[in-house]
């Protein structure tokens, strides 16, 4: 079976609404396969991590097409493969899907040889995209997998959590206000502060499971910005202090 | 003449879907059986009702699901029965769906043997269809 073809990136997700095709890629590739029925009851913050490929079908149950969501998954897991399913040989159905940035499609009925294959050939060229582990102080945060390490373990991020935490780690520890990482990650949509405010929570709260060292600091009125105190830890010597 | 396609029963073995996972497989397969029913029951009834968009989506579920287990007689009808409503037929004949259901219950005879033969220790390539 296929348990290493996706690697540590151990699910798969898909956007089909017949069951027994969710369920025969999860067989096929041999690591859980999350199936949305439809657009409307898709929701990426139900699932921890990026998943390895993301399988959307092109008809989708009440009149849905699957081809209008694929640039929407590819803001939300930007590292993910998607894979097209469809009956279609219309190359323009193929074309548009590439285009609208699909990295492949499988043609149903799916060949479970064809499918792995298909796979492998994907996430071989998505593992290749440098700069996809972030690191700040004593924490990792590898986007592929929305996976923070730090000393102390590991915890995965949900969606928006994770967002926030790649602009934080980006600036380097420089205070960034709340406005400006509101527009970063919701864009024009209006967000209120206390939803903006429960993500803090959660990246806060991920911080502290991995690290003591490292910690999300809030600057009333002015922003927020990550501190490492292990440079202040390593000059007390055998002292360990945190600030 | 088997209503299955071996070619797509090979790669299943293969993969050993039919070995060491054989009871997912077995999984999947009640779960289509209990979609494809409803499918075909809801078809008569919107049918009768002359909705001939949902006539296509069932159909074309039908086919899609069949085709992916390897049931390729059944898919390949729906799929014909699927460009015939499109073409602008209003509704389908009864006996249409009928053969439908007919085509249904033989391929799923065929398959539960396939899957019997293979709980009782033969190989998915050594049996025949009992057709």
């Amino acid at each position: 079976m296929a348990e290493e073809l996706v690697g540590n990136r151990s699910f798969t997700v898909s956007v089909e609404d017949d069951e027994t095709i969710g369920a025969m890629i999860s067989l096929t590739l041999g690591v859980p396969n999350y199936n949305f029925f439809s657009w409307k009851q898709f929701d990426p913050d139900a699932v921890q991590g990026t998943p390895a490929v993301v399988f959307v079908d092109v008809h989708l149950s009440g009149d849905e097409n699957g081809l209008d969501f694929i640039p929407d998954i590819g803001k939300h897991w930007p590292d993910a493969a998607i894979i097209v399913i469809t009956a279609d040989e219309d190359e323009n159905t193929l074309a548009h899907a590439l285009a609208l940035g699909a990295h492949d499609f499988v043609q149903k009925p799916i060949r479970p040889l064809e499918l792995m294959a298909r796979v492998k050939a994907r996430l071989d060229e998505v593992n290749r995209r440098p700069d996809l582990v972030l690191r700040f102080g004593d924490l990792t945060f590898d986007s592929r997998l929305s996976l923070l390490k730090g000393p102390l373990g590991e915890t995965y991020l949900a969606h928006k959590e994770k967002e926030l935490l790649i602009e934080l780690i980006k600036s380097q520890g420089i205070t960034l206000a709340k406005d400006v990482l509101k527009r970063r990650l919701w864009g024009a949509i209006k967000v209120t502060d206390n939803a903006f405010d429960r993500k803090v929570f959660e990246v806060r709260k991920a911080i502290k499971q991995v690290s003591t060292h490292t910690s999300l600091q809030t600057k009333y009125g002015i922003g927020m910005h990550l501190l490492y105190a292990g440079a202040a830890i390593a000059h007390k010597g055998d002292t360990y202090v945190t600030s | 003449m088997s209503l299955l396609d071996p070619t797509m029963f090979e790669s299943f073995r293969e993969l050993g879907l039919l070995d060491k996972h054989l009871g997912r497989f077995q999984e999947i397969w009640n779960v289509y059986l209990t979609n494809t029913t409803e499918a075909i029951a809801k078809l008569q009834k919107s049918n009768l009702d002359a909705d001939r968009t949902d006539c296509m989506n069932l159909l074309h579920k039908i086919k899609g699901s069949s085709l992916n287990l390897g049931l390729t007689r059944l898919g390949h009808f729906a799929g014909a029965l699927e460009q015939h409503l499109k073409a602008n037929v209003y509704s389908l004949h009864e006996s249409e769906i009928d053969l439908l259901e007919q085509i249904f219950r033989d391929s799923k005879a065929e398959m539960d043997a396939k899957l019997n033969a293979i709980k009782n220790g033969g190989t998915a390539t050594e049996m025949t269809a009992p057709h």
